[in-house]
């Protein structure tokens, strides 16, 4: 090592422990002293830098990211709780497009509902003497309920009409057989007339879905409409 | 014979952290018992402001506690937070143009048990430590406080050998040119 590497290396690192730098101080008296100062310089210079840190930077520090961690769980758990919504919605959505009554063309429905009760004159020629509990139940499994009487049912039975089941019933008002279809499941924008050689009556939108009232006699549609609207009620 | 002292084991951390199956938070809390007080004396000269250097220290651990997982060799702790330190005072720089601080209105902390004429002295290295620049200041920091071998020093800044060494060498030099300037200086004034 040469008195230039060995003053570099003084002035770097007086605290060199290589032999060869220790061997160089023990050569002169001058390279002793000098690592001295030297080595005086850098005891200074520690004590300078070594400024305190605030007293409670390390309880700080922790705390600091404890919040930190606690927003981030908040964050993750918002997340979550925001997915879970979105999710929620999208079934309830997709349910509710499912379930909602469908729709259809009220003439449409009109003629289907005729052309049931042409060929189920079944229902027109029994006397079930159908009691109230009887109707409930029926009524329940779409959510209706009656809240008063509808007078005497001769006749009760599950219908299919177009691609959904309804309610079908026959009320003997005493003087006339009426025939009531409610039909839970399909929704119509407007009342329309059902009318042939045969019968006459209506089908109309309901609270849930529609209802048509038919009969031989003109004279019963009005007031059996009444009574249906008055008493029958629905829970969803 | 000779006090001497390696300065690659300048300070050490007041701690060993203890890592092994200890759970992340407590992994976490013993990197901060450990080196904070470091961390934070290098963030201070670095940034030469104690708010700022609060500041880089906070941030510093908080990244480093999301990091935490990417931490395999205990023993490179130091050097890993550091290099989280210098990233962090490197972003300062980008974000906004921060206040130039005027070094000779930083408040410099007196030492206790120091008489009138060494704690003037250590005020008069302080503002020469301030004066330094960065590519200096840096390494010598890194050497002086963080205790690092100018090996360790080369890689962290990415610089060769010489040049850490020849930065050091330079630092020490202006540093003592700079503090015997002010020390003629106050002579002549008394």
């Amino acid at each position: 090592m040469d008195d230039l590497e060995f003053r570099k290396n003084a002035t770097i690192d007086p605290g060199d422990q290589r032999p060869e730098f220790l061997g160089k101080i023990k050569q002169s008296l001058f390279n002793r002293r000098f690592v001295e100062e030297q080595l005086a310089f850098e005891q200074q210079l520690e004590n300078t830098l070594d400024v305190s840190p605030p007293e409670n930077l390390t309880d700080r520090l922790i705390l600091s990211q404890q919040l930190s961690q606690h927003k981030l769980q908040r964050k993750q758990q918002h997340q979550t709780w925001l997915f879970s919504t979105i999710a929620a919605s999208l079934v309830l959505a997709v349910s509710l497009f499912f379930l909602l009554p469908e729709t259809i063309n009220s003439s449409q429905l009109a003629q289907q509902i005729i052309t049931h009760v042409h060929n189920d004159t079944h229902a027109l020629n029994v006397n079930m003497d159908v009691p109230k509990n009887k109707i409930d139940t029926m009524l329940a499994s779409y959510g209706g309920k009656l809240d008063g009487p509808i007078g005497k049912v001769s006749f009760l039975g599950l219908c299919i009409i177009g691609e959904q089941t309804g309610v079908h019933m026959v009320l003997n008002t005493g003087q006339n057989l009426v025939t009531v279809i409610i039909l839970p499941t399909q929704r119509i924008d407007n009342s329309h007339p059902l009318n042939d050689t045969e019968f006459s009556g209506l089908v109309y939108p309901s609270q849930k879905g529609s209802i048509a009232i038919i009969s031989e006699h003109a004279e019963s549609i009005e007031q059996t409409r009444r009574q249906i609207d008055r008493n029958l009620n629905w829970l969803i | 014979m000779f006090n001497i002292k390696n300065a690659s084991n300048g300070k050490k951390p007041d701690k060993t952290p203890v890592f092994k199956n200890e759970n992340r938070q407590k992994r976490f809390e013993s990197l901060v018992k450990a080196y904070s007080g470091d961390l934070y004396r290098f963030a201070f000269w670095l940034c030469t402001n104690h708010a700022i250097a609060d500041d880089l220290v906070q941030e510093t651990f908080l990244r480093a506690w999301k990091a935490l997982d990417n931490l395999e060799d205990e023993k490179k702790a130091k050097s890993w937070l550091i290099t989280i330190l210098r990233r962090e005072n490197a972003r300062r720089f980008e974000r906004k143009s921060f206040e130039l601080v005027n070094i000779e209105e930083t408040v410099i902390e007196d030492q206790q048990n120091l008489s009138p004429e060494q704690s003037l002295q250590q005020q008069q290295l302080h503002r020469a430590i301030f004066r330094l620049e960065v590519e200096y200041r840096e390494p010598l920091l890194l050497q002086t406080i963080g205790g690092f071998k100018t090996s360790e020093i080369a890689q962290m800044l990415k610089l060769n050998l010489n040049t850490v060494n020849t930065r050091l060498f330079r630092a020490r030099d202006q540093l003592k040119n700079s503090f015997a300037k002010e020390q003629s200086f106050s002579q002549i004034s008394k």
